[in-house]
């Protein structure tokens, strides 16, 4: 218990490790760029001290850049945000001319804030599109960057044009995604004590599949603990997870996800098909199904809010199926999140890069005022070490601390003195991964870098990678069709729904709603696309 | 022929209105341009008027779905539920309380009653779920020990569930406004009656109820007005948002929500919000018209 | 005959009084099991479910909001100016409005009272109010967006208090004080006050718990931290909660479920957003009842 407070009570540096990976996983970090990066950092504080001396001639005018990011759990206070700002800017204004205006907007709010300030005309000048780049487009949300390529060519050069194909809408460029891993390794957490007491060797499990005759034994074992937990509520992951190049074909839900989506290429066939229709979600839901009905899977999950690490500390689950874009290790494992019972894992399957993957991008609104000194700002979250850590970190002294010894490129710095996540005047470390270049915050350099730029490097990618659906011609039936999604989804994935009766009521009623209609429109669409490629 | 209106006469009647009016201009009447929204193709950097109209194009979601019918039925039909239960409830629950007057008891059931006012939907729907959930829950581990029913897949008990929460969240709020009608009337006439040798209860369904009737045909008035919307909490969040309960739980806002959760598209959600207002206009309109044809002194307008 | 009668009144007086009492433990049942989920230890409140007597009992959740003390402290000034100031504002000027359209004798009344009315059926939607309240009025992360849109003055109240002036009040009172030279300010303030209290206090209480439970326009209006009220916090925290369900994907972050906050915690924050009612509401109530002898002002 007392692990579980404490485990509140450092919400957030708990948060960072859980959202951002192990940072603290001190592996052996035997980076061969690490010299190239101090060079780096040392560079720039010399260029910071030149500016100081008077360089800001160099620009005419400082234009006012507005920057909404989404901040979790912990707002920044007022004078955290003032305090950062002016120290920003002190770097900024010689540099590149611009003076930044931090605007945190608490994550759960986000799109509705977005589309407040956008359609009221604020300025918003960098902001994520998260409901979908090409929705933004159409309605006009956001300015083509075409023009600016200059401005950004380091951080282009620096993710390369594959990295950038879902920017693209139209044929022109209208974002840059964030650089990290954006494709999931997933992993079975589980209690260390009762795979033992199985005997499963946990390196012979690849696949969700393979995780059946686990989950049976523990069953057996403990009838009173639910050997599958939901991660998050109402979710066991079964579908994302298993939905990889594991999978016998490849399935790219077009800029979906699976619990919405409108039409899927399924095996690389070049022909958009009704995804809850296919044999492919019909043999994961028949496996929730058996599962649920072998008393594998908590049950009443879809309507349940308990989660799998609150029902394994209190001694009710066994384990839970968990995506992470970070290496998985003994230390990440036991972070107490868990109780008092030691964590094992089992690495199941990967994500099939798509679309969908870059989702996370940064956009010109278009109430910007100065687009070129926009993108000049954009380029150095993508390349400035300093300006992206003092964005995620605050200040050194007020908001954060080097400790002595300090690996930047595998740990996090530490809270000063009697500060925590909830007392620093500013802090957005659980930004980390939806923020700029993700690799060049501290604790991000390491070992997360080398897994990540393995999962971007060596991911197998889509073919469809960059395809972007406009569903503004058949918006009335992406609504009525979400609906029916929604009303069946969560029951069939849970494993509560039997897929011999319920499937084809879905499927007919997924029909009545005009998803042929999308499906048409998505065809067509990705025809087009096709022919530029 | 007419005699000359004296507006001199009128011109305190203005200023004292002169506040809420400004209020109302600001808060209420200057946003209404936003209206146009729901029959706009939006586009930002045209602006609200700018943008390409869409006719009612905005609002065929409402209708081009297997679930109108649906939650046509289930928001009236739980409105007029909820309308009729919460009157003859709280009006009830007014009485009881000015019966037992400064009691201790009355005391301690007044908080009390408006507690679950104040309690937020996703943490009723948390009690709820400890009540209703197959493993720990208490119906089931004690009234219904041997043969539990999980009540979140089977719509049948929905009605009877939410109706049971609304009436444990809305009654005791809804009584105070007839308590303040009840303290409002005149003790001589109570007095009168005694005289005359009627009892209590006499004086409660001659006088009392009688004088209760202008505050109940208003609040029922304005009820109407909103009979095409819906606690979205209570719809949303209290079934635990289960799909196998659409049939009892799905209401035009539920429906919204669900439909444009992925394409936050502000042309549509004004659209449906248009809709229920024109509808509920209507309705109130009619309503009042019906009110003054009867009883000319209780119509709202 | 008259003990029998006064036997009567006695069994209606007690029949009354259970009503009442069985009514008020219906609708504290679930609050108790709040209360006590709040002092259940977390790992209890899972693996036993909610208990209305705690299975094992624990105050890390109260610990836990004590040591955020500063920030929910502030929340609550927050939440009591933004209630106080707003209610009693709005309460002059909803009785003020009131008063000439309940009087016959004023031409438009029904015409105000239609326009008044339009406004509870009728709205923009959220984006033209936050444009006219933050392009016009500037009022974005100022404490003022807490106060003045959407609360301040309602039609519903506003009708509830004029449905009052004219069923409650006689119109041979106001007819006097015309008679004596009173002008309508003076009849407003000594007739149409005084003899109004029930429903003036009843207004007063909508609106003070519309305030204090209302978070939506923090939502809207305020980024800042230091201007969040105690629902708006706990808003804040269920939301995140719902949030990791779709968020994950999106975001393409995966948030440990170790940071929501605990079952105990959510629940303490529930009751400790309902401690001041349980301070306010006897102030109000007495002038609830005490109503009944209204009669004696007369004259």
């Amino acid at each position: 218990m007392k692990k579980k407070l404490l485990s509140i009570l450092l919400a957030t540096s708990m948060t960072i490790l859980a959202a951002c990976g192990g940072s603290n996983t001190t592996g052996g970090s035997t980076e061969t760029d690490s010299g190239a990066k101090e060079e780096e950092a040392a560079g720039e504080e010399t260029a910071s001290e030149d500016a100081g001396a008077g360089e800001a001639a160099s620009w005419d005018s400082i234009s006012n850049v507005t920057l909404y990011y989404p901040v979790y759990f912990n707002m920044p206070s007022e004078a955290g945000i003032q305090s950062v700002q002016t120290e920003l800017n002190k770097y900024l204004e010689p540099k590149i001319g611009v003076d930044i205006e931090l605007h945190p907007v608490d994550m759960f709010q986000y799109t509705d804030q977005i589309n407040l300030v956008l359609s009221s005309g604020d300025q918003v000048d960098i902001f994520m599109p998260l409901a979908g780049l090409s929705t933004y487009v159409t309605k006009g949300q956001v300015l083509p960057m075409d023009d600016y390529v200059d401005e950004m060519k380091e951080a282009i050069d620096l993710m390369g044009e594959d990295f950038m194909k879902s920017s693209y809408v139209n044929g022109s460029l209208y974002s840059l995604p964030v650089y990290k891993a954006n494709t999931y390794q997933w992993y079975f957490m589980c209690r260390k004590d009762m795979v033992e007491e199985t005997g499963v060797d946990l390196d012979s499990i690849n696949s969700i599949a393979d995780l059946e005759e686990l989950l049976t034994k523990v069953h057996e074992n403990h009838p009173d603990i639910y050997p599958l937990c939901p991660t998050n509520p109402n979710t066991f992951q079964l579908i994302n997870s298993a939905d990889g190049p594991e999978a016998e074909v490849d399935i790219d839900y077009l800029g979906d996800n699976p619990e919405s989506c409108t039409g899927a290429v399924i095996g690389n066939t070049g022909k958009v098909e009704n995804f809850y229709a296919s044999d492919a979600f019909k043999e994961m839901v028949e496996r929730a199904y058996d599962w649920n009905q072998k008393g594998l899977l908590m049950p009443e999950a879809s309507v349940s809010p308990d989660i799998a690490s609150d029902l394994i500390a209190a001694g009710r689950g066994f384990g839970s199926i968990i995506g992470y874009g970070y290496p998985m290790s003994e230390d990440m494992a036991n972070r107490g999140t868990y109780g008092d019972y030691e964590m094992t894992w089992a690495t199941c399957g990967t994500d099939l890069m798509q679309s969908a993957a870059f989702s996370n991008q940064f956009s010109l609104g278009y109430t910007s005022g100065d687009p070129a000194a926009a993108c000049r700002l954009m380029n150095l979250l993508w390349t400035d070490e300093y300006v992206v850590n003092t964005i995620i970190y605050g200040l050194e002294g007020e908001d954060y601390v080097i400790p002595e010894n300090f690996d930047p490129l595998n740990s996090m710095p530490d809270y000063p003195e009697g500060v925590t996540d909830q007392t620093a005047p500013y802090q957005a470390r659980v930004s980390c991964g939806c923020f700029g270049n993700n690799f060049l915050m501290y604790g991000f350099g390491g070992s997360v870098k080398d897994f990540g730029m393995d999962l971007i490097n060596n991911s197998k990618k889509s073919e469809y990678l960059g395809f972007l659906f406009d569903g503004s011609n058949v918006k009335t039936e992406i609504t009525a069709v979400n609906n029916v999604i929604s009303q069946y989804y969560t029951g069939l994935e849970c494993g509560e729904m039997n897929p011999d009766e319920t499937l084809p009521k879905f499927i007919s009623e997924l029909e009545a709603a005009g998803i042929d209609a999308i499906i048409a429109e998505k065809q067509a669409q990705l025809d087009a696309w096709l022919s530029q490629q | 022929m007419k005699k000359k209106y004296n507006f001199k006469k009128d011109i305190p009647f203005f200023l004292m209105l002169a506040p809420a009016l400004i209020y109302l201009l600001v808060n209420s009447y200057l946003p209404m341009f936003g209206i146009f929204i729901a029959f706009k193709n939006i586009n930002y950097q045209k602006g609200i008027f700018g943008s390409d109209w869409a006719g009612f194009k905005n609002f065929e979601f409402l209708f081009k779905t297997k679930d109108a019918g649906i939650m046509l039925r289930n928001t009236l039909g739980y409105n007029v539920l909820f309308i009729v239960l919460g009157i003859v409830l709280s009006v009830t629950l007014a009485i009881m309380l000015n019966e037992i007057g400064q009691t201790f008891l009355a005391k301690i059931a007044q908080p009390l009653i408006i507690f679950p006012n104040i309690i937020s939907m996703v943490i009723v729907a948390y009690i709820v779920f400890a009540f209703l959930n197959a493993q720990t829950g208490f119906i089931d581990k004690t009234i219904l020990r041997n043969m539990p029913i999980s009540w979140y897949s089977e719509p049948k008990y929905w009605p009877v569930i939410l109706t049971i929460v609304n009436i444990w969240r809305a009654t005791g709020y809804g009584s105070i406004i007839y308590m303040s009608s009840i303290a409002g009337i005149d003790a001589e006439l109570f007095e009168a009656a005694r005289v005359d040798g009627a009892t209590r209860i006499q004086q409660i369904f001659h006088i009392m109820i009688p004088l209760l009737k202008p505050t109940v045909v208003i609040m029922v008035l304005m009820a109407i007005s909103k009979i095409f919307n819906s606690d979205f909490g209570l719809f949303y969040q209290v079934p635990m948002n289960s799909g196998a309960l659409y049939n009892t739980t799905q209401t035009i806002d539920t429906y919204v929500y669900r439909a444009l959760m992925e394409l936050s598209d502000i042309g549509m959600s004004s659209a449906a919000s248009v809709f229920q207002s024109v509808v509920g206009f209507v309705l109130v309109l009619t309503a009042n018209k019906i009110v003054a044809k009867v009883d000319a002194d209780n119509r709202l307008f | 005959m008259k003990n029998k009668k006064r036997g009567n009144e006695k069994v209606f007086f007690i029949v009354a009084g259970v009503i009442v009492a069985l009514f008020a433990l219906f609708c504290f049942m679930p609050i108790l099991l709040v209360i006590s989920a709040s002092l259940t230890d977390e790992q209890a409140l899972i693996a036993d479910g909610y208990r209305f007597i705690p299975s094992k009992f624990s105050l890390d959740a109260y610990t836990y909001l004590w040591r955020q003390n500063m920030m929910i402290a502030r929340a609550y000034g927050i939440s009591l100016f933004v209630s106080f100031f707003g209610t009693a504002l709005g309460v002059a000027i909803t009785a003020l409005a009131a008063y000439p359209l309940s009087r016959t004798s004023f031409k438009w009344r029904n015409l105000f009272t239609f326009l008044i009315f339009f406004t509870m059926l009728f709205n923009g939607g959220v984006v033209s109010s936050y444009m006219v309240w933050t392009r016009i009025f500037h009022i974005k992360n100022t404490i003022w967006a807490l106060v003045f849109p959407n609360y301040l003055v309602g039609a519903f109240n506003i009708i509830l208090v004029k449905n009052y002036y004219q069923n409650n009040i006689p119109v041979a009172l106001v007819e006097a004080a015309k008679l004596d030279g009173a002008t309508e300010m003076q009849i407003f303030r000594k007739v149409m006050v005084p003899l109004s209290k029930p429903v003036i206090v009843t207004i007063t209480m909508f609106s003070g718990l519309a305030y204090w439970n209302d978070w939506t326009n923090g939502l809207y209006y305020i980024n800042k931290k230091e201007l969040f009220s105690v629902q708006l916090m706990l808003n804040e925290i269920q939301q995140n909660v719902m949030l990791l369900r779709t968020a994950n994907e999106k975001m393409g972050i995966s948030i440990n479920q170790a940071d929501i906050p605990s079952n105990g915690v959510r629940m303490a924050i529930a009751i400790i957003a309902l401690l001041p009612i349980m301070i306010i509401f006897p102030i109000i109530q007495k002038e609830l009842i005490k109503g009944v002898v209204i009669g004696a002002v007369k004259g």
